[in-house]
């Protein structure tokens, strides 16, 4: 983001925070080969925390004890993940999260938070995992891939501030958002050959993409965020066989995360005058029939107000939704059954802005 | 009068700064023992008679106060939040009450300094060296007979600056200054005074200072603390400023002033664990040109004021990994004020001002083009003024014009802004007791209204209302203790439509809004007394509290109603002690601030810690023929407290500074 130190400075100055750097969404495109669990025992959410605060945090909730530990990485480790965490991915039985503020990967063993390795990378964003490497984009304008077991870097020149990224069909997909030329984004995809990570193509699509999900073998979900201002965002699939990139109309999100092969759960973002959040419900889309469907997740079951990240548990369908509530405060997290049932709410941190679970056999 | 001999709390009268100590003023180490004559011709009557809660602090006191610019200097009042992000470079900016920065107005010899940008002053660009009296008042200046704009705020930060002083048959003063401390901090600084003829006098000051900025801190990370310098929080600036003086033989008065500012700065950004990279540069430059004519006719005077200034800053950030960012902006501000104070009886007076500012912005972003804002402000004032009683009351009206040059322009409007107040003494002389109402407004800034994406163009002003009731104490004895004095105030001031910068959704999009409330109460304490033990030696101890519930009442069901706003501590403190002998002076200075909060919910993470800081000066000057060589030195929080004012931007640890004056 550019040209905004001297205004985040009369920010500061009044006593507020802004924020120069973007929430990432929740990639949880990972996991998804794990079939071995059958629910859940504990719910991470990472919590980006406030600009220049050095304050991102890891809530756990343990699903059977119901207990939560506010920053079960710090509380473990006896070290801060510091300013502005970005996004996580569980892969085997490691637990990567990104932090963007410190230049830093932070590897922790999913089960225990035990830190296993830090790495230093410039401003790492968002996370997929394939065959044994880790693929994250930097900010910078480069992706890189890292073997899981060594921890050795290679490094590979995208577009301009990549964010979400996607391994599919031997392909990986980057999302270049151009974030830090507002108010002029990016408007394209790089795809590498994930063998020799050379470039094989560079598509056009909506501008300003962000998020991609895996949808199903073939199938990727990217969400792309508009310019804010005259130039809408919007969703769009791409078939990984033939990279053909298809318009899903009338569907603009919030956030959103893959349920099943055919059907998103999503939420608008809705905002009154004073650009307070108006509660919203949670929505489903179905891909198949291109149409909103209603969801078992109503307002009756939650209310929540500045929703900030949304995740489906590989395992049992199960969701989470954290909710940041409001401007510099902690937010709550919600966790509701498959079948729309609310089974627990707890407390997160500032800006909950990603989701893991973690199995049970 | 009790109050007269103290330099303390008299507004105008001109004590010359230690480094501005010339023959004919014996011993600049005097602080209170000023003889009464040179008290006259004071306009504003002294803080214990004034209706309106004023502090001040003179040259000489200044130099006893372990302060090296103006931000050290203001963090001694009572009552005031500086936003300090450490070391010299860092931009400063005060705050009144809790109100925030965007209501104190910062007035450089009687004009108001100006930044459309932000709607802020950022105090560093000013030199301390050349002031001979730093003021602060809430309210406003119990003077009616100013400009329009200096009624306009909720409180006023005076910089008066230094008037020549000549001795008969002497028409050049001279003053050479050193400073030279920790972290790479230097700085000379020369000082010419010119008597040309009786009617014109000259003086010019320039000043430079380098710093490294490289201190050494600590920082805590869960169980460990990792100790690193500052990086990148090195300064280099220069402020020059030449003064012309010119009395008519009319009887009225012409000064011209031109300032000049020029800074390099690194902008060392908060501290992080893992990594410590900042490149990022910010370049500025403050020019201003200012005249002041000054008339009287009888029972009536005239009061001119104009100036014209020139604000430029670059931002720059070359990181190789990064897109290179360069960012400029450009403000051209023109001020003129015309004002007239008529005398209608012994004790009444009535004055009207009118204020017209032109403020002209460009950049290499704005969505609006380059916008422009015509301000209009008019005042009608009365004051009287007895032995026993000052009242004065006034009516602001503002009218505001906003253009640009792309796009929609914010609202114009036009505020009417009263203001009362009372002072009175009970019968007992020594007792006064004072009440004061304001209401004041801020506009909305350029940035609030047309930044990028965030600004938001249909913001209206934010209202600030202010409830002050007092009272003062001083008296002079003989004996042992000479002077004793003590204020306490206690407040209530409620800002409404509060403009707040929100996101929106996500941390890409932000919107400024007028979406807040804040109630504010608040108490302050200050005392001061002096002490003579022996002839020669004596012994001045000063203090103030400060109490402060600054909650939000914007929404009743938010997570952060009723909760302190952000770096507002409940209580602060601060104390000075100064021991005078005929030989050298010994300060002692400390401040002491309980905890704050860094966000706006009040929880234990949250938490900015509490912490103290203390200090110690020993100065001690000798003359020789007509000359005066003044020596300085000074420990700065002398226990190397580790602390922050501003969330991740630590303070300097211990540090000493050594200075040399030679005044001719």
């Amino acid at each position: 983001m550019k040209k905004k130190y001297l205004f985040s400075l009369a920010i500061l100055l009044s006593g507020s925070s802004l924020f120069l750097t973007s929430c990432s969404e929740d990639d949880q495109d990972i996991s998804r080969s794990v079939v071995d669990y059958t629910s859940n025992s504990k719910v991470y959410v990472l919590n980006q925390g406030s600009w220049g605060g050095g304050n991102s945090s890891l809530t756990s909730y343990d699903i059977d004890s119901k207990t939560t530990n506010e920053d079960e990485f710090l509380s473990v480790n006896g070290r801060n993940l510091g300013e502005l965490a970005q996004d996580m991915g569980l892969y085997g039985s490691k637990l990567w999260i990104t932090v963007s503020g410190e230049n830093t990967l932070e590897i922790v063993n999913a089960a225990t938070c035990v830190s296993v390795k830090q790495l230093s990378l410039p401003q790492p964003r968002h996370i997929a995992f394939d065959g044994g490497y880790a693929y994250v984009t930097l900010y910078t304008g480069y992706m890189a891939r890292i073997d899981t077991a060594t921890f050795e870097v290679t490094t590979v020149a995208t577009g301009l501030n990549p964010e979400g990224i996607a391994v599919s069909n031997h392909k990986i997909y980057v999302a270049n958002s151009g974030g830090h030329h507002s108010p002029v984004y990016e408007k394209t995809i790089s795809i590498f050959n994930v063998s020799t990570l050379s470039l094989i193509e560079t598509k056009e699509v909506i501008v300003n993409p962000s998020k991609f999900q895996k949808v199903d073998d073939n199938t990727l979900m990217l969400q792309s965020i508009g310019n804010y201002g005259d130039v809408a965002g919007g969703m769009q699939t791409i078939n990984t066989q033939t990279d053909e990139i298809t318009l899903v109309n009338g569907f603009s999100v919030g956030n959103y995360a893959v349920k099943d092969a055919h059907t998103i759960f999503y939420y608008a973002s809705e905002y009154d005058a004073n650009w307070q959040p108006i509660p919203s419900a949670v929505s489903l889309y179905d891909l198949t029939l291109n149409q909103k469907m209603s969801s078992n997740i109503t307002a009756d079951t939650i209310t929540f107000k500045n929703p900030y990240a949304l995740a489906v548990s590989p395992y049992n369908g199960s969701v989470c939704l954290a909710d940041a509530i409001g401007y510099g405060v902690d937010g709550e997290a919600f966790l509701i059954s498959n079948s729309g049932v609310k089974e627990a709410s707890f407390p997160v941190g500032l800006y909950p802005c990603a989701i893991a679970f973690i199995g049970k056999q | 009068m009790f109050g007269r001999k103290r330099s303390f709390f008299v507004a105008v009268v001109c004590l010359l700064p230690l480094f501005d100590a010339f023959p004919g003023e014996d011993d600049t180490l005097r602080v209170h023992r000023l003889p009464v004559v040179e008290v006259i011709e004071t306009s504003t009557p002294s803080s214990f008679i004034s209706s309106f809660p004023v502090q001040s602090l003179s040259g000489n006191e200044l130099s006893q106060i372990n302060a090296s610019q103006l931000s050290d200097a203001v963090k001694r009042f009572s009552g005031v939040t500086v936003k300090d992000y450490g070391g010299i470079g860092g931009m400063k900016t005060v705050s009144i009450r809790s109100l925030g920065a965007n209501h104190t107005a910062v007035s450089y010899d009687g004009v108001t300094l100006n930044d459309c940008q932000t709607g802020q002053i950022d105090i560093s660009r000013y030199t301390l060296t050349n002031v001979k009296l730093l003021s602060l008042t809430i309210g406003q200046n119990e003077t009616i007979f100013q400009p329009a704009a200096l009624f306009a705020s909720a409180g006023v930060l005076s910089i008066v600056t230094c008037d020549p002083y000549f001795t008969p048959g002497k028409p050049v003063n001279l003053q050479a200054a050193l400073k030279t401390g920790s972290f790479g901090y230097v700085m000379p600084s020369l000082r010419i005074e010119q008597k040309v003829s009786d009617r014109l006098s000259l003086t010019a000051h320039a000043e430079w200072q380098k710093a490294e900025g490289d201190y050494p801190y600590a920082l805590r990370n869960g169980d460990s603390t990792v100790h690193r310098n500052r990086r990148n929080s090195d300064v280099d600036q220069i402020n020059t400023e030449l003064n012309i003086y010119y009395n008519l033989s009319s009887g009225g008065s012409l000064k011209a002033k031109g300032y000049g500012f020029w800074s390099d700065r690194g902008l060392p950004g908060t501290v992080k664990y893992y990594t410590d990279n900042y490149i990022q540069r910010l370049d500025d430059r403050t020019l201003f040109a200012q005249v002041r004519y000054e008339q009287p006719f009888g029972p009536f005077a005239l009061l001119v004021n104009s100036k014209y200034s020139y604000l430029y800053t670059r931002y720059t950030n070359d990181d190789p990994a990064q897109i290179s960012e360069d960012d400029r902006y450009t403000q051209r501000i023109s001020y003129l004020s015309v004002a007239g104070k008529m005398d209608l009886s012994s004790c009444l007076q009535a004055s009207v001002a009118t204020d017209y500012t032109h403020q002209y912005l460009y950049t290499n972003y704005m969505t609006s083009g380059a916008p422009q804002r015509n301000t209009s402000q008019s005042v009608l004032a009365v004051a009287y003024a007895t032995k026993a009683i000052n009242a004065t009351g006034s009516m602001l009206f503002t009218s505001v014009d906003e253009k640009v040059t792309l796009n929609k322009g914010g609202h114009d409007y036009i505020r009417l802004s009263p203001t009362f107040s009372l002072s009175a003494s009970p019968g007992w002389k020594p007792l006064r007791l004072r009440a004061m109402y304001k209401e004041n407004f801020r506009a909305p800034s350029f940035n609030d209204l047309y930044f990028e994406r965030v600004g938001n163009r249909d913001l209206v002003p934010e209202k600030a209302r202010q409830v002050n009731v007092g009272v003062t104490y001083a008296d002079d004895f003989s004996g042992l203790l000479s002077y004793l004095s003590f204020t306490a105030d206690t407040y209530y001031n409620r800002v409404d439509d509060k403009i707040v910068t929100v996101p929106r959704g996500n941390m890409f999009n932000w919107s400024v809004l007028n979406y807040g409330a804040v109630e504010i109460k608040g108490v302050e304490l200050t005392m001061a007394a002096d002490i003579d033990l022996i002839t020669g030696h004596t012994l001045a101890l000063s203090g103030g509290y400060t109490y402060q519930k600054a909650i939000d009442i914007t929404e009743k069901t938010s997570r952060t109603y009723g909760d302190q706003l952000p770096y507002t501590p409940r209580h602060s403190c601060n104390g000075h002690a100064s021991y005078t002998s005929p030989w050298f002076v010994v300060s002692y200075n400390m401040f002491a601030s309980g905890k704050r909060y860094y966000l706006p919910q009040n929880k234990k993470t949250n938490e900015v810690e509490a912490y103290q800081e203390h200090s110690i000066t020993l100065s001690h000057a000798f003359h020789i023929d007509q000359s005066t060589i003044h020596l300085q030195a000074e420990c700065i929080n002398m226990f190397d407290s580790n602390y922050e004012l501003v969330r991740n931007f630590p303070m300097p640890g211990r540090s000493y500074r050594l200075s040399v004056s030679y005044n001719y």
